[in-house]
């Protein structure tokens, strides 16, 4: 752990300032200043998490997020979003209960930095940067013995990736950081209980790509890689608000 | 303790409030020598820590988590030097692996300091080194989860917590905006003292250090006026924390 946050600390800083002497423009991956995106999106994932009042290792708890985005760009290098929809969640891909949809919502942040300008037809490239908090309440679940359990879902994520635009086509990797707290509370003779479950191992990375048709159509997909199974699937207009709408 | 806190709560927000209207009057941006005053929330989600002398020597880990509302105070002298101090309140959280979450409502006081410089050969990027020294005033804790077992029932918790933060951060101007990347070493010293409803058994007192002390900086300060800033900011590694808030130069 220390290893890898002090090579990703160092790696960053080092990001950061080669992005000093670079131009602007835009890649793709990020909404333009003033331009607003609406879409939805599926975003089914599934990973190892520990339980961590008994420390057990459970394989594969899965969370099923589908719902409504929107994106902003707020200037040219920063942008923002928010999410509408319904989570599901399975704390054990073993185990008979499953709470069903509820509600969830999300909010982020993102931007970039561009690191590398085509002076005509050729690859931008630029340094991008994500946090998103996400969080839902999925139906509560009664068990057999009559006990009811209720969830709490949290998740966190942070991105540091290298995105890439070329014409209509943008691709873009690099690491990302998730926190996940799935939780479940239920009463007690004594009092209210909580446990849980966390993600078995926060680092990991990301990788995806999409195509922007006649500016204004925006499909993206992405797949992380490392401790989380699954993918997102967006698919998004993209409006320019006109002159004095926000901007 | 829960009077010291109401009194210090109340005087807390009228000095806030004083600072505020004087800095938001004030806020030019002038060059250094100026002073500087912030809010920000900080809320920390998670540090894992293990256990030195537990009640139950079988559950000997758990989770902590913070929420804090601060405010910061101090002078730049110069363009590279800072040196001011913070103080807040809020609530420390401790989930113990026997199941229990004790809830702890905290005033902080604290120190800190910042020592900045531009790269000449960069425009626009520098680096800055940071360090912070906070305390959280004892106080007693609130069970709001029960432990699988009931062998606090009917105790007292006392939690005493202090940390010591320095960082070290590459800086980049840009579109408004100022990005800093780096890394954060965080020390704490928290101890838990319980006091059991039965005189036999008297007291237990354990020391809860966090697994990880090393962690990943990221932060974004936007320009919303002259001298007026928001500020955002994550760690990740030995702690999963944000923070947000704005800042003010006068």
């Amino acid at each position: 752990m220390l290893k890898k946050s002090a090579c990703l600390g160092v790696w960053l800083s080092v990001m950061t300032l080669a992005a000093a002497e670079a131009s602007s423009s835009n890649v793709g991956w990020s909404p333009q200043q003033g331009h607003l995106r609406l879409g939805g999106f599926l975003h089914p994932v599934a990973l190892d998490v520990d339980e961590y009042d008994n420390r057990i290792r459970v394989k594969d708890s899965d969370l099923d997020y589908e719902g409504l985005e929107i994106q902003y760009g707020l200037t040219e290098a920063l942008h923002m979003s928010i999410r509408y929809g319904l989570v599901s969640w399975r704390p054990d891909s073993e185990a008979p209960e499953r709470f069903d949809n509820g509600i969830a919502w999300g909010i982020g942040l993102g931007g970039t930095v561009p690191v590398r300008r085509a002076d005509h037809a050729g690859i931008d490239c630029d340094l991008g940067w994500a946090i998103a908090y996400d969080r839902g309440q999925p139906d509560a679940v009664t068990r057999l013995d009559g006990a009811v359990f209720d969830a709490e879902l949290e998740w966190w994520h942070a991105d540091l990736l290298l995105a890439g635009g070329y014409d209509q086509f943008y691709g873009f990797a690099g690491l990302r950081y998730t926190q996940m707290d799935l939780t479940y509370t239920h009463d007690s003779s004594r009092g209210r209980r909580r446990g849980g479950f966390q993600e078995a191992d926060p680092w990991g990375g990301v990788v995806g790509g999409g195509i922007v048709w006649q500016n204004g159509v925006v499909l993206q997909g992405e797949v992380p890689l490392g401790n989380i199974d699954g993918y997102k699937l967006a698919l998004m207009v993209d409006i320019g608000l006109p002159e004095g709408w926000f901007k | 303790m829960k009077g010291n806190t109401a009194a210090f709560k109340n005087t807390l927000i009228t000095v806030c409030l004083a600072l505020c209207t004087l800095a938001v009057a004030a806020a030019q941006g002038l060059e250094p020598p100026r002073g500087r005053f912030y809010g920000m929330v900080e809320r920390i989600e998670r540090v894992e820590y293990s256990e030195r002398a537990p009640i139950r020597a079988a559950y000997d880990w758990g989770r902590l988590a913070a929420t804090r509302w601060l405010v910061g105070f101090g002078l730049e002298p110069d363009a590279v030097w800072y040196g001011g101090g913070v103080a807040g309140l809020g609530v420390n959280e401790v989930h113990s692996g026997e199941g229990e979450t004790v809830d702890y409502d905290a005033v902080f006081l604290g120190l800190e300091g910042a020592y900045r410089r531009s790269l000449t050969r960069m425009p626009g990027a520098g680096f800055r080194a940071t360090a912070r020294f906070l305390i959280a005033l004892p106080d007693d804790g609130e069970i709001t989860d029960v432990a699988r077992d009931s062998v606090t029932d009917g105790a007292r918790a006392e939690l005493s917590w202090n940390e010591l933060t320095l960082g070290v951060a590459a800086l980049l101007d840009y579109d408004a905006m100022r990005f800093e990347t780096g890394l954060e070493y965080c020390s704490r010293d928290i101890s838990q003292k319980w006091t059991f409803p039965d005189a036999s058994r008297n007291t237990s007192r354990s020391t809860l250090t966090p697994d990880r002390d090393l962690g990943v900086r990221l932060g974004v300060a936007l320009l919303i006026s002259e001298g007026v800033e928001a500020r955002l900011g994550m760690t990740v590694g030995h702690q999963t924390a944000f923070r947000g808030g704005v800042q003010v130069f006068f």
